[in-house]
């Protein structure tokens, strides 16, 4: 007989994946989720797509409906669980469903300001640690930051949260958006993130915010300056070049979805709608209707089936690997998700630039 | 290990089921990381289940015998094989 107990995975993410997937091959289970616990913030960021600028804060589930959404996700497979807002430490009851959450044997990730963090909380992780604590920076230093955030004082804030994070042992990670705001002093914001030993990721993605103003687009940094920036790091240079070169000719058949969407990943947002991931809208089941199970039984069957349309570029693009394509995005960008996003296709043409002189340079 | 040996599952870990596949997901103490999950093959899920702190040793390996078809001496092994790697990442505790 052999080893009863399969492994563990020594630290190492990508196995536990690669095992995963291996063992849930065509199955359709929603193992990575992400529950959006509120909208509210108490930062007021200038490219937030979910800001709510002068309305009235939508109403949000009650503690009670997400213990009962956590107990059904658990049920239905859920094992990554993402806990982001909004700022979900502004919700009073926020260490009930975090303590219910992990309890239930979820790998909780959470996507904070950090501007929140005290006593009481670092208390509730040492007892029950989160697997990641994911905190938003955008700046290296105070006037940048808090430019962005509009509130005076919130660098400091969240430095001060980062380190009580780190000093109680919890796994800290740092993510930030690039944008014209804070392009010229982001290698300053790499340079802190390295500095205090934490991982650093970035994104350039910017929506419009779910209200219809498009004025955040204005903050985009033009792809060919976002990829130069993205290139500039030898070790993301290595990992772009190492994935295209082990997955170029397999960009996939043509079907409109070709990620996890709906299949192994789900999105619940603050008033219990349910989404099958956390970038489509166009797909909803409110879970005030029925269970997590019935919707995700029912209202996801259709959208997957959508083929691309014979005339749409990305149909068989040889840059579709390097461009981040997601009709998810395409939505969010233009209402609809088969009409893509010249962003994107800029992104994967500087990209792909990039990893030919490379390929040229090595010859 | 003593035959009457009894072990039970601390409340310190959660075992979830996922797509038919038993893993092991550690709830409290050291940060949660690949390091200290677990999956279970079906002998090592049929063995977690009677970790019960009722279920002595020699009844567990009986049940194995029973359900896996294996050599009582084959079980035993398996078996401590098995909880010294649980109670090595503190998963369970013997009962007095």
């Amino acid at each position: 007989m052999s080893s009863i107990c399969d492994q563990s995975f020594g630290g190492d993410d990508r196995r536990f994946w690669v095992l995963l997937s291996e063992r849930i091959a065509g199955q359709r289970v929603p193992f990575t989720g992400s529950l959006a616990l509120t909208h509210r913030c108490n930062l007021g960021c200038v490219h937030c797509y979910a800001r709510e600028d002068g309305e009235r804060p939508s109403a949000e589930l009650p503690t009670q409906r997400w213990l009962e959404i956590l107990a059904d996700i658990q049920e239905a497979g859920c094992l990554f669980l993402l806990l982001t807002g909004g700022e979900p430490l502004l919700r009073g009851d926020f260490a009930e469903i975090y303590s219910f959450a992990r309890k239930k044997g979820f790998l909780v990730t959470l996507f904070t300001n950090a501007t929140l963090v005290d006593d009481r909380l670092l208390g509730l992780f040492r007892e029950l640690p989160p697997r990641l604590v994911e905190v938003s920076l955008y700046g290296a230093d105070a006037g940048m930051h808090d430019r962005i955030t509009g509130v005076p004082g919130s660098f400091a804030e969240v430095l001060r949260g980062i380190e009580a994070l780190r000093a109680a042992g919890i796994v800290v990670g740092l993510k930030s958006v690039l944008m014209t705001e804070n392009i010229d002093g982001f290698p300053a914001i790499e340079n802190l993130a390295r500095s205090l030993g934490l991982r650093f990721r970035f994104d350039a993605a910017i929506f419009p915010r779910l209200a219809g103003d498009r004025r955040p687009l204005g903050l985009r940094v033009p792809a060919e300056r976002a990829v130069a920036l993205e290139m500039a790091d030898p070790h993301r240079l290595e990992e772009w070049r190492g994935f295209y070169e082990a997955f170029r000719g397999s960009a996939g058949g043509n079907g409109l979805y070709d990620c996890g969407s709906g299949v192994n990943t789900f999105h619940v947002d603050s008033q219990g709608v349910l989404y099958p991931c956390l970038m489509v809208k166009s797909v909803a089941h409110p879970l005030a209707h029925g269970g997590f199970r019935e919707g995700w039984a029912a209202a996801f069957n259709d959208f997957r089936k959508g083929q691309m349309a014979p005339g749409l570029p990305c149909r068989g693009c040889d840059k579709k690997l390097l461009c981040g394509y997601c009709p998810g995005f395409f939505e969010m960008e233009n209402g609809a998700d088969d009409r893509p996003s010249e962003y994107l296709c800029a992104i994967g043409r500087s990209r792909m630039e990039k990893l030919a002189t490379l390929h040229l340079e090595d010859q | 290990m003593r035959p009457g040996v009894i072990f039970r599952r601390k409340e310190s870990v959660a075992d979830r089921r996922i797509a038919g596949e038993s893993f092991l997901i550690p709830v409290c103490g050291a940060p949660v990381d690949m390091e200290n999950i677990f999956v279970l093959n079906p002998l090592g899920d049929f063995i977690w289940k009677r970790l019960d702190g009722k279920r002595t040793l020699a009844a567990i390996v009986a049940d194995i015998v029973a359900e896996f078809d294996v050599e009582v001496g084959q079980a035993d092994a398996d078996f401590n094989e098995f909880v010294a790697q649980l109670a090595d990442r503190g998963l369970v505790e013997e009962v007095e």
